[in-house]
């Protein structure tokens, strides 16, 4: 916000808390919006109900749809032919059980939804696996019974952080932690990765296959170092990304972006 | 010259909370006594409620 302000630029604060929108009607507030809304379906429900008002929201709710949903953000991916890892969905906890003897373990469960690595468990065998899904079987939530599982990949202790703002990446990141889930919001830091052609390549394919138009594309190294996208963030945090980068003003490069963007 | 906001009480542990100059409604900051986390309801006057509790579907 304050970069749009030394852009002139002029803004309101849509709060979603408050937000409601009657469909079919003359919108009145805002042509343009950037969602910066925390929590996933609000902020895919904002986006949607906003568009079909006619404003134009950056990202699009078909890019949060798709980023936003780990097994829908794989399957993107794997139709853009990226490389990502060995990843399976079940839905149901029997099924699962059975796709992790042919995924082979150690492996990886993970929430379809959510992010800061909450949730994100990595089962080492059978026994483990079958006290996970129990636990999962006991959620409420009838999305939650659908298991995303995936081969546990790479160096544990980082990954690679590519934030991309109009198809362009500004620059990437290792992030390193204590265990093997390496958000910052787990307490990792951020710390210069050189953007090699590679890793332009993937991120730059991987925001253009979910849609998003700012993105924070995430990598990581197998255990011969051969990169594979793990996830795409359409609501990016870049306060990490944005410590190790002081050359690169992430906010200014997004407004670059909505005036771009406002003005065609 | 900017205005720097002082005198947010925190509603936790009634410390006082310094707010930068450029402090936004619905921003979240830190009271560094207790160390909850607090939104900014209002800078005029300056006023702090607890942050909302995070959620299962939050993240980036």
């Amino acid at each position: 916000m304050t970069a749009l302000e030394k852009r002139g630029g002029v803004f309101e604060h849509l709060d979603p808390r408050t937000l409601s929108v009657a469909g079919g009607t003359t919108w009145t507030g805002p042509d343009f919006v950037i969602n910066r809304e925390v929590g996933h379906y609000r902020a895919l429900y904002a986006a949607s109900a906003l568009e079909c008002v006619g404003v134009t929201v950056v990202n699009t709710a078909a890019a949060t749809h798709v980023s936003g949903d780990k097994w829908h953000t794989s399957a993107a991916l794997l139709k853009a032919g990226l490389p990502t890892p060995a990843t399976s969905l079940a839905l149901t906890s029997d099924a699962a059980l059975k796709a992790l003897d042919e995924l082979g373990y150690p492996a990886v469960i993970k929430p379809l939804v959510g992010s800061w690595g909450r949730l994100v468990t990595k089962v080492t065998d059978r026994e483990v696996a079958t006290a996970v899904l129990e636990h999962i079987e006991a959620l409420p939530s009838p999305q939650a019974h659908i298991v995303y599982l995936q081969a546990l990949v790479g160096k544990a202790d980082r990954d690679i952080r590519v934030v991309v703002v109009g198809g362009e990446p500004l620059g990437a990141t290792h992030r390193r932690g204590d265990e093997w889930r390496t958000n910052v919001a787990r307490g990792a830091v951020s710390e210069l990765c050189p953007l090699t052609d590679e890793i332009t390549d993937l991120a730059t394919r991987a925001a253009a296959a979910v849609g998003a138009d700012i993105a924070g594309v995430d990598l990581i190294e197998d255990e011969e170092g051969r990169l594979t996208v793990l996830e795409v963030n359409d609501r990016v945090e870049f306060r990490g990304f944005q410590s190790a980068h002081p050359e690169v003003d992430v906010a200014d490069r997004i407004v670059d972006l909505l005036l771009a963007r406002a003005a065609s | 010259m900017q205005k720097t906001v002082y005198g947010a009480e925190c509603p936790e542990c009634a410390a006082e909370v310094t707010l930068e100059a450029d402090a936004r409604v619905s921003e979240i900051v830190e009271c560094v006594e207790c160390r909850s986390e607090l939104e900014i309801e209002s800078t005029e006057p300056p006023t702090l409620i607890l942050a909302p509790e995070v959620e299962e579907d939050w993240g980036e």
